[in-house]
């Protein structure tokens, strides 16, 4: 296409002309098909050429051989029909002579003397790209950004560590940044990635988000691919383009498994002392005269495993709540107790849970399955927090039957797996992380007696809640199940009299 | 099929009791009444045998033609489309039915050990029987002796 002979132009034209010429931003006018019939010193200085040059040559020139594949001035075009398409995107183009950079364009198409135009304005984004790279870089938390598909478009590499995947792995279409990868170059998605399947999808985030300002925030354990666990308290929030329209979603994730550690172990010594008395109180801790110097045995066994920083933490709270216990001259007082032994974003979170009426989504640092339960129960929000929970019958049909139980209780229900046997059972528990099981008692291979003993003995799965679903009968086995601690119930079962037990099993009361 | 004998009330009462608990809970069927003698229609057996202090077996039988209803309360139809047997809710209230009754009838203190449960009729004396009618069909359960 040859040259366009501009226009004689009036004052205020010339004045626009001159603005376009002298601009920092890259300007290109195209024809319907694409061909540049202006281009303004600045498109021309990024490649090189000169303007004059310029005209007649097709956009597509900018577009790496790589991205073809993805819209480009077909979604300018499109911008008249579908007015979304006019927000801007950021892509990398080619400069010529194997030079690309990152650019910012906006595209929006007009009509003169009846033909079809299209303009684009660009705006170089290396240098803030650069600086987003180094900021990601030099941080200590994992940051990611990703599409509303949940696709990976950016990722530090404290992410990469954190989520034990490699880069490739997490987006395995390493052409462009910020670009949603083409459909058959999809990485994992971020719910994969994270190993949040079963607790929480895509969408009831994005539902989240997009009724609230508030992050998305979950606290929960991630099994890496290596079988590692890792405590991780997560946030999502999601980033508006200037129409308000949702963009991209920014994830950020810390590692708090020491954190979960000194809780689990001060909760569990607050339970132990609330339900012994004074006497049990007196045999686990040290009370020089009753001063407020004195420390709890078990937390310095569990301090020494898990560092200065967290065994600074523990003393201090257990100090606090050794004083209170030792002032008091009982450890009856369950909430007081529980109060110190709460660290203080939980109580944070509480206090806002209970006086904000908006939709809450922080489940974060935990005191306990019952302050979670609190939280459902009594502000009748919807849970984000949910049970995955495993039913262990040789039955194909009362496993059938106890699902079906389990969606009509009203709670928090998330992934339900099941297996035949306790064999079956004890590979799935150590595969993937479990709320809650239930088990029956007569199973062929491993019965549920044998398997509640290996979960009792296994470090990892002895904290897990059990309920025991049987026709058993006699007193002398419901004795063995009694000596276990374990909730029991009859089948024929009544969904209520399951959710009972379950909500025992819990340790909550809703 | 015909219990050959009925026993004593106490044992028809732990059949019925435990097979209207088990119907009531597992597929959310309401009984009608009662009565000495099954209809005469082509059923479903299932029996559990069961070894302890007594031994013995309990069966059930369910009209086939009642039996998908009694299982679509059960299972999603999807899991019945899928090829669910639903042959094994036969099989899953006689289990259940069995470890009722057999506690309540021979007493609490005693160890019973269940076999798995099987298709068809124990064939062992019914010592006792218990017809039950539920809205959507009904049961028969019945307790043997040792074969």
């Amino acid at each position: 296409m040859s040259a366009i002979e501009p226009p004689r132009p009036g004052l205020a034209e010339r004045r626009v002309l001159e603005l376009v010429k002298h601009a920092s931003d890259r300007i290109a006018i195209a024809d319907e098909e694409g061909r540049i019939v202006y281009a303004n010193p600045s498109l021309a200085r990024a490649r090189n050429e000169s303007p004059a040059e310029l005209v007649g040559r097709s956009l597509g020139e900018f577009n790496p051989p790589q991205l073809k594949q993805l819209p480009g001035f077909d979604r300018i075009r499109r911008t008249g029909s579908d007015p979304t398409l006019t927000q801007p995107f950021v892509r990398h183009v080619d400069l010529g002579g194997g030079r690309t950079s990152t650019w910012e364009i906006a595209g929006s198409q007009f009509t003169v003397d009846g033909s079809l135009y299209v303009g684009i304005v660009a705006r170089d984004l290396s240098a803030a790209s650069q600086r987003l790279a180094a900021t990601m870089a030099n941080v200590s938390i994992g940051i990611a950004h990703v599409s509303l598909d949940g696709q990976f478009l950016r990722f530090n590499e404290q992410f990469e560590s954190l989520v034990g995947r490699s880069a490739s792995e997490l987006r395995a279409y390493q052409l462009a940044l910020d670009v949603a990868p083409p459909p058959d170059q999809r990485g994992l998605s971020f719910i994969d990635a994270l190993g949040l399947a079963g607790r929480v999808d895509l969408p009831a985030i994005r539902g989240h988000l997009a009724t609230t300002d508030e992050p998305y925030e979950l606290e929960y354990e991630l099994v890496r691919l290596d079988g590692c666990k890792v405590w991780i308290d997560l946030s999502i929030a999601l980033v508006r383009d200037p129409t308000s329209r949702p963009a991209y979603l920014v994830v950020v994730a810390r590692e708090v498994t020491a954190r979960r550690r000194v809780d689990v172990a001060l909760r569990d010594l607050a339970e132990t002392l609330s339900h012994s008395g004074p006497a049990m109180f007196g045999a686990r801790v040290r009370l020089p005269g009753h001063d407020a110097g004195c420390a709890l045995r078990a937390d310095r066994q569990d301090a020494r495993c898990i560092g200065a920083a967290a065994r600074r933490v523990a003393r201090r709270r257990a100090v606090r709540c050794a004083g209170v216990l030792a002032g008091r001259d009982t450890v009856r007082d369950r909430s007081a107790l529980g109060r110190l032994l709460l660290p203080r974003a939980d109580l944070r979170a509480r206090d806002r849970r209970r006086g904000d009426p908006g939709p809450v989504a922080a489940h974060r640092g935990r005191s306990g399955r019952a302050h979670h339960a609190e939280h459902l129960a009594g502000t009748g929000r919807k849970p984000v927090m949910v049970l995955n929970v495993i039913v262990v019958d040789d039955s194909a049909m009362m496993r059938l039957v106890v699902r079906r139980a389990l969606r009509m209780m009203n709670l928090p229900i998330g992934r339900i797996d099941e297996a035949g046997d306790g064999i079956e059972a004890l590979l799935a528990l150590r595969a993937r992380p479990f709320d809650l099981a239930l088990v029956d008692i007569h199973m062929p291979n491993m019965d549920g007696l044998a398997l509640i003993d290996a979960i009792a003995g296994d470090v990892q799965l002895s904290h897990l809640p059990i309920v025991v679903i049987s026709t058993e009968a006699s007193k002398p086995r419901l004795d063995e199940i009694g000596v276990r601690g374990i909730r029991f119930v009859r089948k024929p079962f009544d969904p209520e009299r399951l959710r009972d037990a379950v909500v025992g099993a819990l340790g909550f009361s809703p | 099929m015909k219990p050959t004998a009925i026993r004593t009330l106490t044992e028809i009462d732990a059949l019925r009791t435990a097979v209207v608990l088990t119907m009531e809970r597992l597929c959310f069927a309401s009984p009608q009444r009662f009565t000495d003698e099954p209809p005469a229609e082509d059923t479903v057996d299932a029996c559990v045998a069961f070894r302890g202090a007594v031994s013995g077996a309990v069966g059930i039988a369910i009209p086939r033609h009642a039996l998908l209803d009694f299982a679509a309360a059960v299972v999603p139809p999807e899991a019945l489309a899928h090829g669910l047997p639903f042959t094994d809710l036969v099989l899953e209230i006689a289990n259940i039915v069995c470890g009722n009754v057999v506690p309540r009838i021979f007493g609490r203190t005693s160890v019973y050990v269940l076999s798995a449960p099987q298709l068809g009729q124990s064939t062992a004396a019914v010592i006792a029987s218990a017809v039950i009618h539920f809205d959507r069909g009904w049961v028969t359960a019945t307790l043997h002796k040792p074969g």
